[in-house]
């Protein structure tokens, strides 16, 4: 009875600590993948001001597109980006309610052209070292 | 919608003044915006934009995101010596109020005892404070001061050959040291500031101990002037902590500072209004002159004045000669 016991003893606590170790592992990964979406967060945005836009319907679109952003993230990104020089920004009425519609300038142009050729040969160097 | 008036406070109010407006502006349009979509047509209720603020998060971190200029007043490359400094400073300043105020009480027992003590403890907090506040002051000041040097640093190229030597033993110098300097400060601004009336010379008439102050009354019009070279003494001492060993921009800096001390020591103690002009008749009074005496009394006097700022700039000359001459020598 007691062998059976400590068996069976030993094997939920054995459970218990691979649960534990899942979970750290998962948190791990969570924080890896937050930090290698960090990086390209500036390419999806630039990647899709070529037309003016507003932070929300960025938001959405980038959604749809499997880029999670929340919106606390994205606004003062671009206004940082703004700032840099990247974006250009104007207070505009759309269906009677104002707001700030982001575009790239001619810098950001430019800025992104280098990005995604930049963003290209990433994609292929790390593709090749993970084959 | 009050909630939404109270989150965007919560943000704003955590922003550069000069930012809030257009930041708050833009908040409410995204809220505008979020709140639509998640209702597409319907009246927004509550529910709804409590849960469109869940989304948007701890206003404390989405403000935080808005800010990119650094928000410290004193950043850790200065932190641990500006706590050094700053405990010494503010340790010394307690005790030597405390102590002036006690010989003060010694001296002239006030006519109530507990307000005597009240006033003490009172003097010793607002001491404290006062150093507390001057030394961050001054950190706050060299921390951006100096940041812009960093920055500049950082966008230049950087090259091996910029690696600081290691040290000599005799290069470098002892924290002990710049402490004692400041303590000395300190006991410095204690004494002129609040005991000046005490320093003289001392007699028994029979009915207790009585002084015949060297400075006249007139002197606390000088103690602006007396805290301003307490403040420079400190930051002398503050940079020779905080470079741990002799250059020559540290030897051109106390040197300077010094020239400024001296500036200031001469503007304090050679005006004749800070003197006590009775000083001679009185201690002549006091029977404390000998009859016999053939020499004035008030050249001496002048003397010793003058004596008083002769050390004075020899002690300055002294400690720039010498921060001068270990910067050259150690830069080497």
């Amino acid at each position: 009875m007691t062998i059976v016991c400590g068996i069976q003893y030993n094997g939920v606590e054995k459970m218990a600590i691979e649960v534990v170790m899942m979970a750290e592992i998962e948190e791990i990964v969570n924080g890896l993948i937050l930090e290698l979406r960090r990086g390209t967060l500036i390419l999806s945005v630039l990647s899709r001001l070529d037309q003016p836009k507003y932070g929300y319907s960025l938001v959405q679109e980038l959604s749809e597109k499997g880029i999670e952003i929340d919106a606390g993230t994205l606004y003062p990104l671009l206004r940082r980006l703004e700032k840099q020089g990247l974006l250009e920004s104007s207070w505009e009425l759309a269906d009677s309610r104002p707001r700030r519609y982001y575009f790239l300038s001619e810098t950001g142009r430019q800025v992104y052209d280098r990005l995604r050729e930049e963003w290209r040969k990433l994609v292929f160097s790390i593709e090749n070292l993970m084959n | 919608m009050e909630l939404i008036d109270r989150y965007i406070y919560a943000v704003t109010k955590r922003l550069p003044l000069k930012q809030r407006e257009d930041i708050e502006k833009e908040l409410r349009s995204l809220i505008d915006d979020m709140l639509a979509s998640r209702c597409a047509g319907r009246e927004p209720l509550k529910e709804d934009v409590i849960a469109v603020l869940n989304e948007l998060g701890d206003p404390a971190i989405l403000a935080a995101k808005y800010r990119d200029d650094k928000c410290y007043l004193i950043g850790p490359e200065y932190f641990y010596t500006y706590l050094t400094v700053m405990k010494t400073v503010v340790i010394t300043l307690a005790a030597g109020t405390a102590i002036g105020h006690a010989i003060g009480i010694a001296l002239e027992p006030p006519e109530h005892v507990f307000a005597g003590i009240v006033e003490l403890i009172a003097a010793v907090v607002s001491g404290a404070f006062q150093g507390f506040a001057w030394v961050t002051i001054a950190f706050a000041v060299m921390e951006r001061v100096n940041n812009k040097d960093i920055q500049n640093v950082a966008k230049r190229k950087w090259s091996v050959s910029e690696l600081p030597k290691i040290p000599k033993k005799e290069e470098l110098i002892k924290p002990s040291d710049p402490i004692t300097g400041i303590v000395f400060s300190v006991v410095f601004l204690v004494v002129f500031c609040l005991a000046y009336r005490y320093i003289g010379a001392y007699f028994s008439d029979g009915g207790g101990i009585k002084v015949i102050p060297v400075f006249s009354e007139q002197f606390q019009n000088f103690i602006p002037l007396i805290i301003a070279l307490f403040c420079f003494s400190v930051l002398k001492e503050s940079l020779k902590l905080i470079a741990g060993r002799w250059t020559i921009n540290l030897g051109i800096a106390v040197t300077a500072i010094n020239i400024v001390l001296f500036v200031i020591s001469i503007a304090v103690f050679t005006n004749p209004n800070v003197w006590n002009g009775n000083f001679v008749s009185e201690l002549d009074a006091a029977g404390m002159v000998p009859a016999d005496l053939d020499i004035s009394l008030d050249t001496v006097f002048a003397g010793l004045r003058k004596g008083f700022v002769a050390l004075l700039a020899f002690t300055y000359g002294i400690d720039a000669i010498f921060a001068l001459v270990k910067g050259v020598k150690y830069s080497k």
